[in-house]
């Protein structure tokens, strides 16, 4: 068993919630997303974003417009929608009481 | 030098040198089928070829800046490479699906068209089985007609193999991600392969074109009948070897009861060495004739060789003495033997004398 195989499934797991915390504040462009997610060290590779984002994006969480950009491809800009704002505070729910039971649990392993 | 193509990528054209658009182009490719059958996979495609068109436009510094081999790979590395990716995916996809093979036409393993490599596919053999049994039906008679239009009509009905998915399923294991991850590695060493071979056709067909893949072909079909017959002709002298062997074995054992004054020539010593002796070339031959049709380079492990070419050597040497020692029986046994034969004439004619 591979520690980095675990580290990735626990990342994964919580990606949707960081990525709509990261949209409820405002609309972001998915490489911004990116950028905020690498510098919390949530991703390591970009490719892992897009997926997500669509599958996010059909299961109506999110919505985007198209916006044009000066140097480059248009480009999405991705907004959390009404669902997902219900869906985030759910997912928020869910992740405190996990915290709070896992760090009961984990507190004397070190 | 270098060629450039022309791609566009989300719209923006671009400039690329061959071996990064053949790498980008595998990339791309591999994703696909990493994605098959993810929902919205179009949708991530398109993102992710839109996020490389947006990474490739920093690149470019100028209008025509041919983006690299080198720029390619790091695109490759910051949207992570299809195994980084892959693993991703894994919890996505039942890894215990399982596709039922299909017939496809191997491009990997082609003499003419992958049919034969196909059919070996399917039916779990080694395609060299395939090509003899096609040879057969080909040199008995039994209709080159036949064989030629049934080919033509494989070749046209069965497709050719082109995706990973396609090579998985026509090798019949099942599909999921980390099949196509070993997959996907044993591409990524043939696209540099195919690629230098690209620009050898395109040379050859400017040159003499046509001609050349002709000689190829007749090279190739020398090759394989050089190759049948190297291994139907040891084929057949060890078979009439061991069968020979046993019939005169018996037969010796009949007619020869006697001792060649201690060594008999129906000694089985006699004809296991003698076999050795004769065999162990053949199959040496043989093997020269299969790799000739199945190109492989290592047939039997170096252990093996040492063991037949042991086993020669002692049969040589077997030999070499059982001549020496037998040289003086043998011309004992035989004045005996006249002599046996002189009486026997002599007591024959002493019994017709009797009888007339």
């Amino acid at each position: 068993m591979k520690i980095e195989n675990t580290q990735a499934q626990m990342r994964k797991g919580i990606l949707e919630l960081c990525i709509l915390s990261i949209l409820n504040q405002k609309a972001k462009y998915s490489f911004e997303i990116l950028e905020t997610l690498k510098d919390s060290k949530m991703l390591v590779v970009e490719g892992t974003l897009y997926p997500l984002l669509t599958r996010l994006k059909n299961s109506e969480l999110l919505e985007y417009r198209w916006e044009e950009s000066k140097n480059g491809p248009p480009r999405k800009y991705y907004t959390i929608t009404e669902k997902g704002k219900k869906f985030l505070i759910e997912l928020n729910n869910s992740w405190n009481d996990l915290s709070k039971t896992v760090g009961k649990l984990i507190k004397n392993n070190t | 030098m270098n060629k450039a193509l022309n791609i566009h990528l989300a719209q923006i054209k671009f400039s690329i040198d061959e071996k990064g658009y053949s790498k980008l182009k595998s990339y791309l490719k591999n994703l696909e089928q990493l994605f098959i059958s993810t929902e919205g996979k179009e949708e991530i495609i398109e993102d992710i070829e839109t996020r490389i068109a947006e990474i490739f436009s920093q690149y470019k510094k100028y209008d025509d800046y041919v983006i690299s081999e080198k720029e390619v790979e790091s695109v490759i590395q910051i949207m992570g490479t299809v195994e980084d990716l892959a693993d991703d995916e894994i919890s996505e996809e039942n890894p215990y699906l399982k596709t039922a093979k299909q017939l496809y036409r191997d491009p990997d393993d082609q003499f003419i068209s992958g049919v034969a490599g196909g059919l070996g596919h399917y039916f779990g053999i080694d395609v060299v089985w395939v090509r003899l049994i096609l040879c057969i039906f080909l040199f008995t008679g039994f209709g080159i007609p036949f064989v030629i239009t049934t080919y033509i009509l494989l070749w046209v009905l069965i497709p050719e193999a082109k995706t990973t998915t396609d090579k998985i399923k026509m090798k019949g294991e099942s599909v999921n991600i980390s099949s196509i991850k070993n997959k996907i590695k044993e591409e990524y060493d043939k696209v540099n392969k195919s690629v230098s071979l690209k620009s050898f056709r395109e040379v050859s067909k400017k040159i003499a074109g046509l001609i050349i893949i002709i000689i190829g072909y007749i090279g190739k079909f020398v090759a394989v009948f050089v190759g049948l017959v190297l291994v139907f002709v040891p084929l057949v002298l060890i078979l009439v070897l061991i069968f020979g062997g046993l019939v005169t074995g018996i037969a010796s054992g009949i007619i020869m009861p006697e001792d060649f004054n201690g060594i008999r020539i129906n000694n089985p010593m006699f004809l296991i060495f003698g076999f050795f002796l004769i065999g162990i070339p053949l199959t040496y031959v043989f093997n020269l004739g299969i790799k000739l049709i199945t190109k492989r380079t290592q047939l039997m492990s170096k252990t093996t060789n040492y063991i037949l070419i042991g086993l020669w050597i002692i049969s040589i040497m077997f030999f070499i003495v059982i001549g020496a020692l037998e040289f003086n029986n043998v011309i004992d046994y035989v004045k005996t033997f006249d002599f046996e034969i002189h009486n026997n004439s002599v007591s024959i004619r002493k019994v017709i004398t009797k009888f007339i």
